[in-house]
């Protein structure tokens, strides 16, 4: 999948893939992306908390639906959403509303996980698979149809290994 | 010290001066080398994970010495219609009422060949027109859209180009109101 791009000329404004809805949200963070990860972080893409010394928030990328639990999402910025290890990254936690792209059709009020982002090719979000070994994301606020779709997602996610 | 200035090179279809910027004995410690130290070699980093390619969205943008940045921004075009050239439009009439109630009036009336008469004489019956009235009530949808900025958005913005996000995103969502109110009436 590659990534969401803007077009010059349209007949309605879009979306941007990890912009914040639903303003204010309560619980956007700053967080240090761990130093020693070889991970790709950008826009949309599912954090985690991790272990380590850190003054601030220290978070690691989430490679896919069995790893976590999920701390928050990447915000899009103005600045840069591509992010190296050891950047300071936006992150929106619980309860906030982020845009996310769609890797299939999705329904509104489903749990959804959250695929890692590669270069290139931007994080996406389905609808959960497997209850027992998967950690939540969130739960969608619109309705996907197909892949490749933005969607309004609530950041919930689950602290456990169970939905 | 100020590594760029601006230079009038032309003027643009409304005559306002075009200015581009003009580079001076340095370059606002942009370097082609990695972290800015020649011995480090050269920076090809442009296209890896954690750079902004050109395509991607960011204003910072890896560089090299001769990257010229240009004074002119290309902006988005949509397709927009004049409404009110079409539609009779009456702005902030009730803006804040919760409903518009508009009255509409009716002309009732038979064929006009039902008012055939020969002199009208001896009191005799003549056909009648009339008025009629109902009303249509709308409600009053209230639309309210945020923006936000931070101070170094603002300034890293005007110091890695010539972008003013805060004018840009004011004009964004006035743009976002007319494509609007231009969906909802067509």
């Amino acid at each position: 999948m590659a990534q969401y791009t803007q077009n010059q000329n349209q007949f309605a404004q879009t979306l941007m893939l990890g912009q914040v809805s639903e303003i204010p949200n309560p619980d956007v963070v700053s967080a240090l992306f761990n130093p020693s990860s070889s991970a790709v972080l950008q826009n949309g893409s599912a954090v985690k908390l991790i272990t380590g010394t850190s003054p601030g928030i220290l978070i690691d990328a989430v490679s896919g639906p069995t790893d976590g639990p999920v701390f928050g999402v990447v915000t899009y910025n103005l600045r840069k959403n591509i992010y190296s290890a050891g950047d300071t990254i936006e992150v929106a936690a619980g309860g906030s509303y982020v845009v996310l792209e769609s890797s299939a059709a999705i329904a509104r009020g489903a749990k959804v996980v959250s695929t890692a982002a590669t270069t290139g090719n931007d994080p996406t979000v389905a609808t959960v698979s497997s209850a027992s070994t998967q950690y939540i994301t969130g739960t969608a606020i619109d309705t996907a149809t197909a892949s490749g779709q933005l969607l309004r997602v609530k950041i919930q996610p689950s602290f456990n290994g169970t939905v | 010290m100020k590594s760029v200035f601006f230079q009038t090179t032309g003027y643009d279809a409304q005559g306002k001066a075009i200015k581009e910027p003009v580079f001076l004995k340095h370059t606002n410690n942009r370097s082609i080398f990695k972290n800015g130290l020649r011995e480090n070699g050269v920076d090809l980093r442009l296209n890896a994970a954690g750079d902004t390619a050109e395509s991607a969205t960011g204003y910072q943008i890896v560089t090299d010495t001769l990257t010229y940045i240009k004074k002119q921004i290309s902006e988005q075009k949509f397709y927009e219609v004049p409404i009110a050239d079409f539609i009779p439009t009456a702005v902030g009439d009730g803006a804040f009422a919760a409903n518009l109630l508009t009255n509409r009036t009716y002309q009732v009336a038979d064929d006009f060949e039902t008012g055939n008469i020969r002199t009208g004489a001896s009191n005799s019956r003549l056909a009648q027109v009339d008025v009629a009235i109902d009303s249509k009530t709308l409600k009053v949808v209230n639309w309210a859209k945020a923006i936000d900025y931070t101070i170094f958005d603002i300034e890293q913005a005007l110091v890695a180009n010539n972008w003013d996000p805060i004018e840009q995103k004011h004009r964004a969502r006035k743009r976002n109101w007319d494509l609007g109110l231009q969906k909802s009436l067509s």
